[in-house]
């Protein structure tokens, strides 16, 4: 058999090698035009994101203002109102999807996800608590979310006898369970408040990007920019967390620091997410499944994942806008009734005994 | 690459322990079966190889480096493991696969090297693979995919390999195969091989050092001829058997004998 025909049947050529000195990069074709794909629909939804509401605006409009040529409605309306709300949703998005693939991975689980594993819910308990102690607004304590989850994450690993991974089953089972404590104990605090407090503390921990503004959006998106490349550079490590460690560590896998600095990962990226719109659930779930599905199971999806989560959220919340008009659906509400029927799809898609 | 164990003692929990002191050494070039009862610790010596599981006492050295002391990566250049019953990443088809036996050698920025591609051709033509590379491995056979893991430890290109089991879950004709190329692959170059195996029977054929274990501990270990015989078999696994020897190359065959019912 020659050279050339092995290539083909490897599928080499479906990747472009770019060598550049000592670099060489290997890009499959079909995670390139998946991308592409992706980025477009979700500039599309971007778009229609500014477009759609209350008070209708043309694509001109919404582009003028953009460059800060329009009438100052306009430019209220779009510079001030709805494209701070994007850039929420964008980053809560790109956040969940990143910390979604990553947890997934690590455990070997899709259902293991921030929200599930009560990450999410201990992100949201820190900040509830910080709201009624300092009784500060709602986008004033987004830093202390990340505190929150990696409290939460300290007692889930505790619990779970001081190991991550290789034992998802027993780590989900656990996660239940402080879900399911937290989110209790948000109820009882918000049942504490006043009426008018409880109802905002409330939409909120359902996650909704309606308190979403720059004073939040800043600081959050340069947490994600410092987080990316770290999160980048465990890809590799990740690759192989996909198997188990009969194959992984002869393989090179460095099982106790990987996983800590993957923990630390999602930790950081799922709590700065619950920062900036609470949490909202079934993107950390679906973005990563979506995601691996485009790309194929050459490789863990890490941006195709981030930019799915994107287009979810902000789907979701447009959605969430328009279909009770006058009325808004907080983002997470639209994301739970969607979640529900893809997390039964998600189970019962998979073969017997696997 | 010499492997050298050490007064090796491992063990799950703190009373019961499952390696009393092991020595052993494999050279390059030649293949080393580890033989031996269930629950005598082959696997766990494998696993102490391979990096799996921390001893509590002694020493894996491949030449002057403990295995142990150095980094995951290098220890992957180093040796492979092919473990018993693996799993695969659901969709995944052969050339992903065998592709990760490069991992070690690739990084961030050197993701694909003329010599990964050199090694993943010549392990998928080695395992007779080649035509399969682009099928997904849930569809191939249990005997198709046992060799799909075996390209995968072969692309690795390791001076050391570990095998736990190769041959379990292989019928006949593939167990003859894959233990041929394993023999190939070991008398060619300069790798060594560390087998555990089940049957005494290849297990006799194919080694050039046979190690005997019971009990966790080496019981003997040398060349099958001049080691294998009814009273260390009688000792390992509390059978009476009778030693043949194979009329192709003088090699023992062991089978046992037939039990007096009345």
């Amino acid at each position: 058999m020659t050279q050339a025909m092995l290539q083909t049947k490897l599928g080499y050529q479906q990747d472009w090698l770019i060598k550049c000195g000592p670099v060489r990069l290997r890009v499959p074709r079909r995670v390139v035009g998946v991308n592409v794909l992706l980025l477009s629909l979700l500039a599309m939804v971007i778009l229609c994101s500014l477009l759609l509401g209350e008070f209708p605006i043309t694509v001109g409009q919404v582009v003028g203002a953009l460059f800060g040529k329009a009438d100052r409605a306009h430019l209220i309306l779009v510079n001030d109102i709805r494209l701070p709300r994007v850039i929420t949703g964008l980053i809560t998005g790109f956040g969940l999807g990143l910390a979604g693939t990553m947890i997934q991975t690590l455990a070997r689980n899709r259902l293991a996800t921030p929200e599930v594993l009560g990450i999410n819910e201990g992100a949201t308990l820190a900040i509830i608590v910080a709201i009624t102690i300092s009784s500060s607004q709602l986008f004033g304590v987004w830093w202390v979310a990340p505190v929150g989850s990696a409290l939460t994450a300290a007692l889930l690993i505790l619990l779970g006898g001081g190991r991550v991974g290789s034992q998802g089953y027993r780590l989900l089972i656990i996660g239940l369970g402080l879900t399911a404590l937290l989110r209790s104990l948000n109820e009882l605090i918000i049942s504490r408040q006043n009426l008018m407090h409880a109802s905002a503390l409330y939409s909120w921990s359902l996650g909704s990007l309606a308190t979403g503004n720059e004073t939040v959006n800043l600081p959050v998106s340069v947490g994600l920019l410092v987080m990316l490349p770290v999160c980048l550079l465990c890809s590799r490590w990740l690759n192989l967390m996909r198997f188990e460690e009969e194959i992984a560590i002869p393989l090179g896998l460095p099982s106790r620091g990987s996983r800590l600095l993957v923990v630390c990962c999602v930790v950081v990226v799922a709590g700065l997410s619950v920062g900036a719109a609470g949490p909202i659930a079934f993107v950390a779930l679906a973005a990563p499944i979506l995601a691996s599905r485009l790309i194929g199971p050459a490789h863990v999806p890490m941006l195709t994942s981030a930019w799915t989560g994107c287009v979810l959220v902000l789907a979701a919340d447009t959605l969430g806008r328009l279909i009770a008009y006058p009325h808004e659906l907080p983002v997470g509400v639209v994301c739970s009734v969607l979640g529900g029927p893809f997390l039964l799809w998600v189970v019962l898609r998979q073969p017997a005994g696997r | 690459m010499q492997l050298q164990v050490n007064d090796l003692h491992a063990s799950y929990s703190a009373n019961t322990p499952i390696l009393k002191g092991v020595n052993m050494t494999a050279d390059p070039g030649q293949v080393t079966i580890i033989v031996g009862p269930n629950g005598c610790g082959k696997s766990t010596l494998l696993r102490c190889i391979a990096r799996l599981h921390r001893p509590e006492r002694g020493t894996v050295m491949l030449d002057s480096e403990n295995v142990w002391k150095i980094k995951p990566r290098q220890a992957a250049h180093r040796l492979s493991l092919l473990p018993q019953s693996p799993m695969a990443p659901e969709g995944m088809t052969v050339a992903n696969l065998v592709q990760f036996g490069r991992h070690p050698h690739q990084g961030l920025f050197q993701q694909w090297s003329d010599q990964d591609q050199q090694a993943v051709t010549e392990a998928l033509e080695l395992t007779h693979l080649a035509d399969l590379a682009h099928r997904r491995l849930d569809q191939l056979s249990g005997g198709q995919r046992q060799r799909c893991w075996l390209a995968m430890t072969l692309a690795q290109q390791t001076p050391l390999m570990l095998l736990d089991e190769p041959t379990s879950m292989l019928d006949l004709g593939h167990q003859v195969e894959v233990l041929n190329l394993v023999r190939k692959i070991a008398s060619a170059g300069d790798r060594a091989f560390v087998i555990v195996l089940h049957d005494l029977i290849a297990a006799a054929q194919y080694a050039d050092q046979l190690v005997t274990m019971r009990d966790g501990e080496i019981v003997c270990s040398g060349a099958p001829k001049e080691i294998l015989t009814p009273e260390l078999i009688r000792e390992l696994y509390d059978v009476d058997v009778r030693i043949l020897t194979s009329p192709d190359n003088q090699t023992p065959i062991i089978v046992a004998k037939q039990e007096q019912l009345v």
